[in-house]
């Protein structure tokens, strides 16, 4: 119990408010402490010295755990194993969840609306719980701890500011319901508001401010308590595009500086292309992948994340041969097309092609292993560095390319008949539906 | 510059259209539109409302009847220096003459009635005196009068008619408040026997406050609850919370009437669960009063909390706990701010209905639950002293608009949007 007679606790702790309670426990045990050491302390100082003690404890092993957090992905901060969630016992907003979020990384829930995005990240702030399954946070079962004890900050798609409050008096207010000292609690608001560059603001309310400047606000006041993890429901979802663009990269700038575990909600896909270290993307309830921006475009698991990321040319039929890697896919009797083989793609079975519009070139090269395919140019739209071709191919219309564009090209014009070619390495045949 | 050269330039501005002009035509147009839409509830507020009111106002500091049925009479004594020494006996002639044609033109009753609020009996002074008129002829009009009745000899018989005599008074305002002018001409209180306004306004005052206060704590929990059930549900209870608005005020109240008898319902339930022995006093007494009142007026401090509460987005307490408030604290810090607007509304809506009560009070509280209103009702159709009612009208205009701006510097009424 030395450090109790130091009238301190040292310093190195995440968690300011225990850091606090541990001090002021001291401080008062140091006041009644007498000069005598033989003398024995009346039952309730001991109790609450005892209460210190755990408290350093605990103290001391989350300060150890935080050295691992810039390490990354090393070590599963939230786990979801097996969860389920349904209002009526028969239709499922989530159905078996399994995945973990990693420590400091940007993960992204992305999905249409009604896919169980949002339910999976209340199910994860506390306000809904689930049906089945367990949720924790490092080792400890989740599911039994209210929200405001889950130390987890959360930015809602409205802001949610207080209009009751000022600017600084919102991104105090977690700080006070932690108890923290008022001069600790007016520095940590000044930080946080020089974070966001809206120290001018301070003394105002949430209705002067702009949508911008609101939703720095409500980032501000979820990130002031030092929480491991921020969760955001499409924080960005009411702002304009150029501000939209401007607070990923400002949102993106803070998760790099201070560490922290974003999970994102987002129906946006560029948006989650861009921000996130991974992306889950969700449909019906459950998870169709989730992995880097750079695997999910490129090697979509099955015909829904392929067209629901970027653009796909979703051509559907029957596998007729596959090996280790490559599938081959009959559009129709006389056309097939060779392709990366994905996951569950069996000869004979239903699959789906998927080829981004950017692979195709225009050129005829009746090289190699190269796939063919005709089509007639039903549209053409100038897109300055690239010309973007709508064509009917294998009795099919909306087949979309984008030829890039050089200023010697004859420019494709409507009703040409074009061969088109692509590498099988350049698409993937994939299960028909991601159910 | 020449004088040539800027009268052309005069020219030259006063062609050039202003656009402020334009702007304040076009904002000319749009207001007389605005006040053309109101006009047929302008004329009618006018006619039922404002005209009406002002009037009972006015009545507080204007009467006429004395003056008009003495007015030689009330000439003179605006002369007559006042007591010790008595009127003149032209003053004396003058009323003489002044009552006889009073009473041939009818004003007398009235003005008799006026005069004996100031001195009970003076009305039968002047029935008196003029039954005995007209003087006989040779008599001194002084002698005669002194004759009639040995009142006529004492100059404060003489100074209450003076006062009584003056067209604008504040004697009505004064005697709302329980004071009076005394002989020396100095403002002074009545005698603690007749003061019975003052306390009328405290007891008013305390009943209205109580019911608020009772509504709030019945009201708020119930708002609050219909503001976050589901819509179907909501729209469903809401219906119980409207349903006394289609029943009769009367009705409702000889329910209560009824139910609150020593061997009404309710004592009956009382006795028979073994919760008391005899019966409870619930009616003729203040209790009565609270929970008749009560009844009443909770609708009004549900709808005014519920309109506020159904617009505060859950989405506040969601983030208040998800920053680390206990749910309790949430709504205290974050929940209970953002609707007090309603809770200032409601309870100055409760409070200024309350403050208007009579039916309720009459039939359930007792004799020490006399609510203003009463004494108001009291004074215009039983004591016909509509100067009075007038008085204590106007305090209590005044007290509800002080009220008013209190509550509006505190919460803010005028930033409510209902619906």
């Amino acid at each position: 119990m030395a450090w109790v007679r130091h009238g301190r606790c040292q310093p190195n702790f995440r968690s300011q408010g225990r850091f606090d309670e541990c001090n002021r426990t001291a401080r008062i045990a140091l006041a009644l402490s007498p000069r005598d050491p033989s003398h024995v302390w009346p039952g309730r100082v001991r109790s609450a010295l005892r209460r210190a003690a755990r408290l350093q404890a605990s103290l001391m092993a989350g300060g150890q755990a935080s050295v691992d957090q810039r390490l990354p992905a090393s070590k599963p901060l939230v786990t979801f194993s097996n969860i389920d969630k349904t209002y009526d016992g028969e239709t499922f907003v989530t159905r078996n969840l399994n995945f973990t979020i990693q420590e400091g990384e940007f993960l992204s829930l992305l999905g249409p609306s009604g896919s169980g995005k949002t339910t999976t990240l209340m199910m994860l702030a506390g306000f809904e719980a689930p049906s089945g399954g367990t949720v924790y946070l490092g080792q400890s079962r989740l599911n039994e701890t209210p929200p405001h004890r889950r130390n987890i900050g959360m930015v809602f798609q409205n802001y949610a500011l207080f209009p009751n409050m000022t600017v600084a008096e919102n991104i105090a207010f977690p700080l006070s319901v932690r108890r923290v000292p008022k001069s600790e609690q007016r520095s940590r608001v000044e930080r946080a508001l020089g974070m966001i560059e809206l120290v001018h603001v301070a003394g105002r309310r949430p209705a002067q401010l702009s949508g911008g400047q609101q939703q720095r606000v409500a980032l501000a006041r979820a990130l002031v308590f030092e929480p491991k993890l921020v969760l955001m429901d499409e924080p960005l979802g009411a702002l304009d595009k150029n501000l939209r663009e401007t607070m990923q990269y400002e949102i993106k700038r803070i998760h790099e500086r201070l560490g922290v575990t974003v999970v994102y909600v987002t129906h946006d896909q560029s948006e989650a292309l861009t921000m996130s270290d991974r992306v889950a993307v969700f449909h019906h309830g459950r998870i169709q992948q989730i992995a880097t921006p750079k695997i999910l475009y490129e090697d979509p698991a099955n015909a829904f994340v392929a067209n629901f990321i970027g653009e796909n040319n979703g051509l559907p039929g029957t596998v007729t041969a596959r090996d280790a890697r490559f599938a081959t896919l009959a559009l129709t009797p006389e056309l097939s097309i060779r392709g990366r083989a994905g996951e569950g793609v069996a000869i004979g079975t239903a699959a789906t092609l998927a080829l981004r519009p950017e692979n195709v070139s225009l050129d005829d090269e009746t090289g190699g292993e190269n796939n063919h395919l005709r089509g007639s140019i039903d549209e053409v739209i100038y897109c300055g560095d690239h010309w973007r071709l709508h064509l009917t191919a294998a009795d099919r219309a909306g087949f979309v390319i984008k030829v890039p564009n050089k200023t010697a090209m004859a420019p494709p014009q409507p009703g040409m008949v074009a061969t088109m070619s692509w590498s099988p390495d350049d698409c993937k045949i994939v299960a028909a539906d991601g159910a | 510059m020449s004088a040539r050269e800027a009268t052309a330039l005069d020219g030259v501005r006063s062609r050039t259209v202003d656009p402020r002009a334009g702007y304040r035509a076009a904002q000319r147009r749009e207001s007389m539109r605005a006040f053309l839409l109101a006009v047929p509830l302008l004329i009618f507020l006018a006619m039922t409302f404002i005209v009406p009111i002002g009037k009972l106002l006015i009545m507080s500091v204007k009467t006429d009847e004395v003056a008009n049925a003495v007015p030689k009479t009330a000439a003179l004594l605006a002369r007559w220096p006042g007591p010790p020494a008595l009127p003149s006996r032209q003053t004396f002639e003058a009323l003489a003459a002044d009552l006889q044609a009073a009473q041939d033109g009818g004003t007398l009753a009235s003005a008799a009635r006026r005069l004996n609020t100031y001195e009970p009996g003076f009305r039968s002074l002047l029935l008196k005196t003029v039954r005995q008129m007209p003087i006989a002829e040779g008599e001194q009009a002084d002698e005669a009068l002194l004759r009639i009745d040995r009142r006529w000899g004492e100059p404060e018989t003489w100074r209450l008619l003076g006062r009584a005599a003056h067209r604008w008074t504040p004697d009505f305002l004064l005697t709302a408040m329980d004071h009076r002018v005394g002989v020396s001409g100095a403002i002074e209180p009545v005698e603690p026997s007749q003061a019975i306004y003052v306390g009328a306004f405290v007891r008013t005052f305390a009943i209205s406050a109580s019911v608020a206060l009772i509504c709030l704590v019945l009201g708020y929990p119930v708002a609050f609850l219909l503001a976050t059930l589901p819509a179907r549900q909501s729209n469903f209870l809401m219906i119980f919370v409207i349903v006394p608005f289609w029943t009769s005020l009367l009705v409702r109240t000889t329910a209560w009437y009824v139910l609150l008898q020593p061997n009404g319902v309710f004592n009956a339930l009382l006795i028979r669960s073994g919760l008391t022995t005899a019966p409870m006093a619930l009616m003729f007494n203040r209790t009565g009063v609270l929970i008749g009142m009560t009844h009443v007026l909770l609708p009004f401090m549900i709808l005014a909390n519920y309109a506020v509460m159904r617009g505060i987005s859950p989405a506040y307490q969601r983030a208040a706990v998800s920053l680390g408030a206990h749910p309790a604290l949430a709504f205290l810090r974050i929940y209970v701010p953002l609707t007090l607007p309603g809770i200032g509304t409601g309870a100055f809506l409760v409070f200024v209905l309350a403050l208007g009560y009579y039916i309720t009070p009459a039939l359930l509280g007792g004799a020490g639950d006399e609510m203003i209103s009463q004494l108001v009702a009291l004074q215009m159709d039983r004591q016909l002293n509509w100067g009075l009612a007038g008085a204590l009208s106007v305090y209590l205009v005044v007290f509800t608009l002080a009220v008013y701006v209190v509550f509006n510097r505190l919460v803010g009424i005028d930033r409510l949007r209902l619906g």
